[in-house]
């Protein structure tokens, strides 16, 4: 049996919408003590690591760990026009195949959505250590990577010990973004050795875009020709991307 | 710009096991574990190839199955089924790319100073493997100990009239590794070299000698190792200190 209640439906689209960048049915593992996502994405370039701790919740009831397959395209469908005074309560109706999510705000809203048949395991999450290390705002990233989509399709991260460079050049122009150390952007860069990877913006955009309600800071690690980590830290709980790099072969 | 995509298992893989392997890669997948290695770890390829090398000099190998490997400081080698020299290769440092051209898989090796090209074409891969390896160095132990023991063994290996004395003698400018005295009763100190003794070993021997002329000046120095080298040569005979060739062991490296 599941059931729980988030106090804030819109934050909850929002994360689930993070999440659709990359899946489109999502196996949620649930267990006494959080709910949580870890997939990647079909071309198996990218991941999705998600965590709610049962503390996020304003009420959390599992009795026996369930994993639960949605389609979340179609749960973002219904929660279309959601509003942040509405509360949102989910119940897993394993017995009628349904997952039940109920909208309360000036009214009641009652939706439900079909379970999926769970295929498949969850992946392990990358093991690297990455070299490069930026603490930054998450609108700043934002930008970098939107000026950066308008003349390329890839993008260079580049990190130095005191600057982060965010990076694109194409058949029109180039585009750079340089953060300092010591500009208002950043909260942090520690780089352990001199990092260099080249991504691509079409996932990224689309991840840090959908980050950008949910989280005001990101911290970016990398390492030269590794994945990228993109850490969105929530209030209680865990958003993190994870992309492979393109390795250059000049 | 050529490049490729990664996947991310391949990070996920990695980090459980130190290697990969790939059983009849297509190209492209080769390609890509080649890129994917480079600085870090050593690939072998097992593959049909021809090779074409242009640099000091030019050679070409026809279309032949051999194996491959490629290490992360750069370094190519190419094998055919015999002997232990590779059929060609490429020094450490030099920069590799592998990309795929007309279905085919290319490999190539570029040195600049000297500048050579390495270029491996490959229609037919049966194995790729990549495998992190440790890059220690080898530890060599007990080989000049050795040269020490035969010569106690046999001190007319020195010269005739020569009887060694002590081992392993400290001096104020270091450890002599033998020291003797010769027919006359003159004091020998000898230093021993595995392979070919550079000039740093025949300064060292200069610098005991020097030390020990203070007090004795007949004190003879002798460098014995299985070669010497020029320049080392020259400071022996300039430091009037001799070199004694003593034959290889039979013990090969471990």
């Amino acid at each position: 049996m599941f059931r729980a209640k988030i106090a804030d439906a819109k934050y909850w689209r929002g994360l689930m919408n993070a999440i659709s960048t990359l899946v489109d049915e999502a196996t949620f593992n649930i267990t006494e003590d959080k709910f949580s996502l870890r997939a990647m994405d079909s071309s198996h370039i990218a991941m999705v690591d998600f965590e709610m701790p049962s503390a996020a919740f304003e009420e959390f009831v599992c009795d026996t760990p369930v994993k639960m397959t949605v389609n979340v395209n179609e749960m973002l469908k219904l929660m279309r026009n959601v509003k942040s005074d509405e509360v949102l309560e989910m119940e897993l109706r394993e017995d009628v195949g349904k997952l039940v999510l109920r909208l309360r705000g000036r009214y009641v809203r009652n939706f439900s959505l079909a379970l999926l048949d769970t295929a498949g395991e969850e992946p392990p999450t990358p093991k690297i250590s990455f070299k490069a290390h930026v603490q930054m705002a998450t609108d700043a990233l934002k930008q970098a990577i939107t000026d950066a989509a308008r003349v390329a399709e890839n993008v260079r991260f580049e990190a130095t010990k005191d600057q982060f460079v965010v990076k694109a050049s194409g058949d029109i122009g180039s585009v750079e973004a340089v953060f300092s150390a010591d500009s208002d952007a950043i909260r942090e860069i520690s780089v352990e050795e001199d990092s260099k990877a080249t991504f691509n913006l079409d996932y990224l955009e689309e991840m840090v875009k959908a980050a950008t309600g949910i989280s005001d800071e990101a911290i970016v690690e990398f390492s030269t020709n590794m994945p990228l980590r993109l850490d969105f830290p929530l209030t209680t709980g865990a958003l993190r991307f994870y992309l492979a790099p393109r390795i250059e072969s000049e | 710009m050529g490049g490729c995509w990664v996947k991310l298992d391949d990070f996920l893989e990695l980090a459980e096991k130190p290697y990969r392997v790939l059983t009849e890669p297509s190209p492209d997948e080769a390609a890509q574990l080649i890129l994917r290695s480079r600085g870090r770890d050593v690939v072998i390829l097992f593959l049909r190839c021809e090779v074409e090398y242009a640099g000091r000099a030019s050679s070409s190998l026809p279309l032949g199955d051999r194996v491959v490997m490629i290490k992360p400081d750069g370094a190519v080698l190419i094998h055919g089924g015999e002997k232990r020299e590779p059929l060609n290769w490429q020094p450490p440092g030099s920069s590799i790319t592998a990309r795929v051209r007309e279905g085919v898989l290319e490999i190539v090796s570029v040195r600049r100073k000297p500048s050579e090209k390495l270029v491996i074409t490959s229609p037919v891969i049966f194995v790729a493997l990549a495998a992190r390896c440790a890059a220690d160095q080898l530890v060599v132990r007990g080989l000049e100990r050795e040269l020490v023991e035969a010569v106690l063994r046999e001190p007319g290996l020195i010269e005739p009239g020569f009887t060694p004395l002590k081992t392993e003698v400290t001096t104020p400018m270091g450890k002599v590794d033998l020291l003797g005295i010769d027919a006359s009763g003159a004091p020998v100190f000898v230093e021993f070299k595995r392979g070919t003794a550079g000039v740093d070993a025949a300064a060292q021997l200069k610098r005991y000698v020097d030390h020990a002329r203070r007090k004795h000046p007949n004190a003879r120095g002798i460098l014995a190792a299985n070669s010497v080298s020029p320049a080392a040569m020259r400071v022996l005979r300039e430091g009037g200190l001799e070199f004694r060739k003593l034959p290889l062991s039979q013990r090969k490296l471990a």
